[in-house]
């Protein structure tokens, strides 16, 4: 029998040795869940010193003479820009076929229209910004054998040549490569351009076919993976320093046997790594990029995820920086070492003009949210679709009301939008269980007052600095609905506010 | 010690409920299964070409989802929705899909050090839930606590019986 004083002490020493036990494992499981999530985060790409902004604009160099052209591109340096991206269409500079090869990686070849791309680049780089240059579209010469209707494969698609591609790759990169005489200015070498990307969007049929093979199986990473691995080895035989994009996929796709491939499966397959939750490689094919390109297109604000696990929205870039170190210990990644990531593409309409556009303070909060997601992401360079807004096509479904400007007929009478501080002045302060991270990008390095609105009056709280790079960041606990903003100078942001 | 037990016994199916209801929250889909036919993810500002647009399988065919976005304020986090209540929303037509839609919305992490300009009770049970639960969806930290618990108590259960 055990008398109470016993039983009490029993209890007692229970009581204690179950708090200990408790608290022991409570703080196990705390470090443990630390240190999962720093092993996590560990192999992510961390964000970039540095991040790089410009536009695409098709429609402002085909639409308006050289000196309209002058003033849209001054305006995108004004925002910020210091890139721009523009197609090199194979078809329209080589419409014949070279003799040989060897005339093929000769920019001097006789028939070679280069006019239109010489002015382009000049007319960047007198702006002050450099080129990106993205070159696809195959001339019919050199599209593939057996080739189906234009309604299948459109005109310039069709399993094109890698070893042609390789060879106009080495005259395009030897007439851009900064010591190429301007045969129209003959004291001055033309610009050189030094940011390329293979194809464009290599996922979809519309770009690149066949997309997949009688059995469904995936076709286009291949015929890819042969295009992108001429272009770099010649690119880099005329100029070492230059930087290949690859992928440059677009973030939808459609059931196997459709015309638009996940870029998921894309990748993956591009880079010899099978399917499922553990990827491995499956094939010993190399793939030679420097840098990774896609085309992340919304599905709503710049934080909303694609619902399907294979497509690649905004904020899901670690799809494809996942795969990067695995292909690298299988060999079929090349060359070794950190892979920028480039958003060649990214846009939201903006209502006025597209009646299904967002409203124009939407698209501006929008554009500065995806600025900061993606940078966040590991994302080094940034080319909007559109500096001012295209001309209206039923339904807006092949033109963008996605400019920073609003069309005012030229260039020289474009309204800026909301969206233009946006560009030039971003500031985001995404708030997480009460704290905020503050980020943005100020006009000029220095530093950066936060503001916080009490009342009618703005107050500031914290001052940051820009460095050189233009980028701030810190953390700042907030409450729901405080609005914040950054003040540089005399430039101030857009309004933030925090939920 | 009967007090201790119940409080031991509270607590162990309070975590094994907020264990368990993120787990299987997360394993299901925001959209209906069984893929019949396609539907389109279409929100307010998004290019207007259905090269990009996101088709999804769909269990009522094909339903464009018009507006995902009604345009006001940040996005808010993360919030799986089970099938039952996807299939209700769904059910109540364009809002109830702007409503599902919206919650494949998430947030980036909170930066490690903050200067405080205003905290709240909530925020800082917010974070005590985080690091407890993790971001993915899951029973995160909870779950090895729930089995250590779960043999303490059956431990505990047994030496009390042995004394009396």
């Amino acid at each position: 029998m055990i008398d109470s004083h016993a039983k009490r002490q029993a209890r007692r020493l229970l009581r204690c040795v179950g708090a200990l036990t408790l608290a022991g494992l409570l703080c196990g499981s705390l470090a443990a869940a630390a240190s999962a999530r720093a092993a996590k985060h560990a192999s992510a790409p961390k964000p970039p010193a540095v991040l790089t902004l410009g536009f695409n604009d098709p429609e402002l160099f085909s639409n308006f003479a050289p000196s309209d052209v002058a003033v849209g591109l001054s305006n995108a340096h004004t925002a910020g820009a210091s890139i721009w991206r523009f197609f090199i269409s194979w078809s329209l500079v080589s419409p014949a076929q070279p003799p040989s090869l060897a005339e093929a990686a000769d920019p001097n070849w006789s028939g070679y229209n280069w006019a239109s791309i010489d002015m382009t680049v000049r007319q960047i780089a007198a702006a002050g910004m450099t080129p990106l240059v993205a070159l696809a579209s195959a001339p019919a010469w050199a599209e593939g054998p057996d080739r189906p209707s234009s309604t299948v494969a459109p005109a310039g698609t069709w399993d094109p040549s890698a070893t042609w591609y390789g060879a106009f790759a080495r005259a395009l990169a030897t007439r851009y490569s900064g010591t190429f005489v301007d045969p129209a200015e003959s004291a001055q070498p033309l610009p050189a351009v030094r940011d390329w990307e293979a194809w464009n969007e290599p996922n979809l049929a519309a770009s690149l076919t066949p997309q997949w093979t009688a059995s469904n199986q995936p076709a286009s990473p291949a015929i890819y993976r042969g295009l992108l691995n001429a272009f770099y080895a010649n690119v880099k035989a005329v100029a070492p320093q230059d930087v290949v994009a690859g992928g440059t996929t677009a973030p939808f796709g459609d059931p196997p046997g459709g015309q638009r491939m996940e870029p998921v499966t894309f990748w993956r397959s591009l880079l010899c790594l099978s399917a499922g939750a553990n990827p491995h490689s499956d094939c010993h094919q190399r793939v030679y990029m420097d840098a990774l390109a896609h085309h992340p297109y919304p599905l709503g604000p710049p934080t909303t995820h694609a619902v399907d696990p294979g497509d690649i929205s905004v904020p899901d870039l670690g799809k494809i920086t996942s795969l990067v170190p695995i292909a690298e210990r299988a060999g079929t990644l090349l060359p070794k070492g950190p892979k920028p990531l480039w958003i060649t593409e990214l846009s939201w309409d903006s209502n006025p003009p597209n009646p299904n556009g967002l409203t124009p303070a939407l698209q501006a909060e929008y554009l500065e949210g995806a600025l900061y997601v993606l940078w966040k992401q590991g994302v080094s360079l940034i080319a909007w679709w559109n500096l001012r807004d295209d001309g209206p096509t039923p339904g807006w479904t092949n033109s963008l009301a996605s400019g920073i400007y609003y069309d005012g007929t030229t260039p020289a009478t474009d309204v800026p939008k909301p969206s233009y501080t946006a560009f030039s002045f971003p500031f985001t302060a995404y708030r997480t269980n009460g704290i905020a991270t503050l980020w943005g990008m100020a006009p000029a390095p220095g530093p950066v007052a936060i503001q916080v609105e009490n009342g009618t009056t703005w107050t500031t709280v914290i001052t940051l600095t820009a460095g050189a790079s233009r980028i701030f960041s810190g953390p700042l606990i907030v409450g729901t609905g405080t609005n914040l903003r950054a003040v540089s100078g005399a430039d101030t942001s857009l309004t933030w506010t925090a939920f | 010690m009967d007090r201790f037990l119940r409080s031991a016994s509270l607590a162990f199916a309070a975590a094994l409920a907020l264990a368990i209801a993120p787990a299987s929250a997360a394993g299901q889909p925001a959209t209906g299964q069984g893929s019949t036919g396609q539907s389109h993810i279409v929100a307010p500002g998004d290019p207007g070409s259905a090269q990009y647009q996101e088709d999804v399988p769909t269990a009522a065919g094909s339903r464009p989802v018009t507006t995902l976005h009604p345009g006001s304020g940040t996005p808010q986090a993360a919030v799986p929705l089970p099938a039952p209540v996807v299939r209700t929303l769904d059910a109540k037509g364009t809002v109830g899909r702007q409503t599902v839609a919206l919650a494949q919305a998430a947030t980036p992490p909170a930066p490690k050090h903050a200067v405080v300009l205003r905290a709240t009770t909530a925020a800082t049970a917010s974070l005590l839930a985080s690091a407890l639960l993790g971001s993915g969806g899951g029973a995160g930290a909870l779950l090895p606590i729930v089995l250590a618990l779960s043999l303490l108590i059956a431990i505990l259960l047994t030496i009390r019986r042995r004394m009396r």
